[in-house]
């Protein structure tokens, strides 16, 4: 399988949910730490994996997203809290077409509502999440009750105005955009939560990865007992994402630089995969919505790895 | 099902599935007939009140402690708890004083502030220790007592160093006087006073001449001990350098009786040459091969180069003579290797052995490749084609194989190819022949099962392909191979690996039809070449061994991809 050196150390990985060769991916100098940052848009060809574009930042970039309603959209959250919305198709100069700041501190989630299509949210270290139209400069709504940074906010695949964030002080709270407060609070772990996805074929299902080196599964309906825990990284998970394709399957990218599938519904033997190709922290990880199996991650090694799932991604 | 879902305190195990089953296309449907929202989604419903975490949340909350901390923590930590919403709401409403917003109050901590996430861990901590506020209190009051503190002391130091040093160490030093020479001093009051000035003179020249005589007799001492030591280096370097020089004159010794042996092993080795009968020297045998072919040459034979200039215009030994030249270069550096042997061998004639004999069996382990491919060449090239042949007929085979895939896979990008190890990894399906187990690995991928050996090549194409086997062309192998061995199983695994890279990786050469290759395969050993994995060829003693050792060669390198289409092709 192709691998991809960027410059600068990758923070996140998306792929299209247009195009299926193509993904996105966002990178921070020295380790997102202080430094500019690159977006790269990448194409999968059968040479190998192929650059198609590149913006650099002023500020490392920690998150991408796709749009849902057009092709060449894409916007990435940077660490000067500021968001940056980007047109492949316009001109280099005419890039970034809008850049969002409202945030206090760094922006480190942004994701893109796949039901409604025309808004997004934007998680930020200032432990709000705002949400935002293209269109307009300033954000619809803020939400802001957590009470540390907020790692990650997602939306349901399934219900245009629920998403979930998750969050450094150890919980995760489900909101609904049309109620002024949060719907539900899921005292998830005992660390902090760096990573929480919605299973796309059950609404009610949710998956958090923490700091505490494991990943729970939640059933809304009964938030004080999680589904099950998927214990095996060494390390804390940094991103945990249903699979689009199968109901079961979770991937998650993790600290101990590796990357494992698991289903949670095996009772024992979860961990399908490991692989571990990389050689710094894992950090990006994203499956393909157009290509069953299609993993792609990046790391902090500079490196970008897109392989189907049970092959080896250094083959 | 609303009715179903609007039960919050299901047992987990009944919640989840049939739920899920069910809901998805009727819950919407159910939902927008029963809800006025549209889509809304009512899976989170609120949760009864439970009393005594309320009553919980009322003590927290009522303690003073906690009543001066901000809301939001005070919140963040029941919601930690595991309150729901509507407790926490409650509980605040329970609670008498409606909370302050002073964020710092009383509390000087000011690294909880900082750090929100320690506050609610601290907020416990502060309801069991209700002593912190008071312990907090003599620290700040105590921070100007112990600056005081320092200040008194660090006075008082000083003031007793100076005290010290101007009035307590001089009567330290009388006390001391007086110890020492306070017990002799009613000895020496009268005494010394009177003989001091001069005895102490003469005591003083007394030691001073004795300490210089001391220093005298150490100082020969030491002059004596150098000048042994000088000699015995002295000793040391003659005796390094006789050493030194008994080494060259052996290697010169030895040096003069290669070049003897060099020269009368050349003349030797040539049948036409006259059979030296051994000189002490080379210089004898090369004069009479001198006078054998030309009298040009110059006398002075003691230099090989001479030798090799001489040889030269020699047109008819050419290829032995650079034969020769290397085998000279080649025993020169088994000479050098045991100089103290040479010295006795170089005489040849001395030795027992023939020196035709002698001089080809030293040839023959040092270089063995020049002699034998004197002789084994019109071999080596038949067995060279049989491999290339066959290579090429395997990789026909198999490219066919893989491309009759390969075409179907390629139109599919890498990142669509799957495997069947994307649900499990399992190998290949097995098809089992009537022939024996060892055809299991080798008959999908010449006959069916397309999809793996195109999983396998195009995942090894782009990574490493092992080199292509060679095949045993020894006609036992075919018999080796039926047999069916335990070995064979574990090999095959490997086997088939090198079979996936084998169709990939080696390109098609030109394939003789299997009679041909029959042929070839009984010619080749008639003619002494070896046809094994090994491209070197052994002299013709080593094959007398490697014949031996061939079946067992064959049949655990087993060539499986060789077996295949010659099982197919030579259905005997």
């Amino acid at each position: 399988m192709p691998v991809f050196k960027t410059a600068y150390n990758g923070y996140a990985v998306r792929f299209s949910p247009f195009v299926e060769n193509r993904l996105a991916v966002a990178t921070a100098q020295n380790f997102g730490i202080i430094g500019n940052g690159r977006q790269y848009v990448l194409e999968l060809s059968p040479n190998g994996i192929v650059e198609v574009v590149a913006f650099d930042t002023a500020d490392g970039l920690y998150d991408c997203t796709w749009s849902e309603d057009n092709e060449n959209i894409l916007v990435s959250a940077s660490g000067d809290g500021s968001i940056k919305v980007w047109d492949i198709a316009a001109p280099p100069m005419a890039n970034p077409i809008r850049s969002l700041e409202e945030h206090s501190h760094e922006v480190y989630s942004v994701d893109w509502n796949a039901v409604r299509k025309d808004c997004f949210l934007s998680g930020s270290w200032d432990d709000t999440i705002r949400l935002w139209t293209v269109d307009m400069p300033r954000s619809l709504r803020v939400f802001a009750e957590h009470s540390y940074c907020v790692y990650n906010a997602t939306w349901n695949p399934r219900h245009a105005d629920i998403f979930a964030s998750a969050s450094g002080d150890c919980t995760v709270r489900i909101w609904d955009i049309r109620e002024p407060r949060s719907t539900l609070v899921i005292p998830g772990h005992e660390y902090e939560i760096l990573s929480c996805d919605w299973n796309k074929y059950n609404e009610t299902m949710l998956v958090t990865g923490s700091v505490d080196k494991s990943l729970k599964v939640w059933d809304v309906r009964n938030p004080r007992q999680e589904v099950t825990r998927l214990l095996g990284h060494t390390y804390a998970v940094r991103r945990a994402k249903f699979s689009p394709h199968r109901e079961n399957l979770i991937g998650s990218c993790s600290y101990d630089m590796t990357v494992c599938v698991w289903d949670y519904r095996a009772p024992e033997d979860a961990l399908l995969f490991r692989y571990d190709h990389h050689t710094e922290f894992a950090v990006g990880l994203d499956m393909s919505t157009l290509v069953d199996g299609l993993l792609a991650s990046t790391a902090w090694d500079e490196s970008v790895f897109v392989w189907p799932q049970g092959m080896d991604p250094r083959a | 099902m609303a009715a179903t879902v609007s039960e919050p305190f299901l047992p987990p195990a009944a919640s989840p599935t049939p739920l899920a089953a069910t809901t998805l296309p009727g819950s919407e449907a159910s939902n927008i007939s029963e809800a006025p929202k549209n889509d809304n989604w009512r899976f989170i419903e609120p949760q009864p009140i439970r009393e005594d975490q309320v009553e919980n949340a009322v003590k927290f909350l009522s303690h003073p402690k906690v009543k001066g901390s901000p809301i939001v923590y005070r919140r963040s930590f029941l919601e930690k708890k595991g309150l729901s919403r509507e407790e926490i709401d409650e509980a605040f409403r329970r609670v008498p004083d409606p909370p302050s917003d002073s964020s710092t109050g009383t509390l000087p901590t000011a690294g909880a502030q900082s750090t929100p996430v320690a506050i609610p861990k601290q907020m416990p901590a502060m309801q069991p220790g209700g002593g912190q506020l008071a312990v907090t209190q003599p620290k700040s009051t105590s921070w100007a007592q112990m600056v005081l503190a320092l200040g008194v002391l660090t006075a008082a130091g000083a003031g007793a160093g100076i005290l010290t040093k101007r009035f307590l160490l001089p009567k330290f030093k009388h006390w001391i006087r007086y110890v020492v020479l306070g017990e002799s001093a009613p000895v020496e009051t009268i005494k010394p006073k009177k003989l001091n000035p001069v005895e102490e003179a003469t005591a003083q020249a007394a030691a001073a001449a004795a300490a210089a005589a001391t220093a005298a007799t150490q100082m020969a001492g030491a002059m004596q001990e150098i000048a042994h030591s000088r000699a015995e280096d002295r000793q040391r370097l003659d005796n390094i350098i006789r050493a030194v020089e008994a080494q060259t004159q052996e290697l010169k010794n030895a040096l003069a009786g290669m070049k003897d042996a060099a020269l009368s092993s050349e003349i030797t080795k040539y049948p036409r040459s006259v059979p030296v009968s051994g000189q002490a020297n080379g210089f004898d045998s090369l004069d009479y091969w001198k006078g054998q072919t030309n009298g040009s040459r110059p006398s002075s034979a003691s230099e090989i180069r001479g030798d090799k200039a001489f040889r030269a215009p020699n047109s008819a030994s050419i290829p032995e003579h650079a034969n020769g030249s290397y085998n000279l270069g080649h025993q020169a550096r088994s000479m050098t290797a045991s100089p103290t042997s040479v010295p006795t061998q170089a005489p040849h004639s001395q030795s027992y052995m023939d020196p035709w004999e002698k001089s080809s069996s030293e040839a023959r382990p040092i270089s063995p490749i020049y002699n034998s491919e004197v002789e084994q060449q019109p071999g080596r090239h038949v067995e060279n084609r049989n491999i290339a042949n066959n290579v090429g007929y395997n990789s026909t085979v198999r490219t066919e194989a893989a491309s009759s895939s390969g075409t179907g896979g390629s139109s599919e990008p890498w990142w669509r190819k799957k495997t069947e190890a994307e649900v499990l990894p399992s190998p290949p399906t097995v098809k089992i022949t009537e022939v024996d187990p060892v055809t299991e690995n080798e008959v999908p991928p010449v006959q069916a099962s397309v999809p793996s050996p195109a999983v396998y090549n195009q995942g090894t194409r782009s990574g490493w392909v092992p080199p292509s086997v060679p095949q045993p062309i020894y006609p036992g192998a075919h018999e080796a191979i039926r047999r069916p061995k335990s070995a064979v199983g574990s090999s095959s695994s490997s086997q088939f690996v090198g079979e996936s890279g084998y169709g990939s990786g080696s390109a098609p050469l030109n394939s003789l039809p299997p009679s041909q290759n029959g042929e070839a395969v009984v010619e080749v050993p008639a003619e002494g070449a070896t046809p094994t994995e090994q491209s070197m060829h052994q002299p013709e003693q080593h094959d007398v061994v490697s014949v031996e050792r061939e079946p067992d060669v064959t049949e655990t390198a087993l060539v499986d991809p060789n077996r295949t289409f010659k099982d197919v092709v030579n259905e005997d």
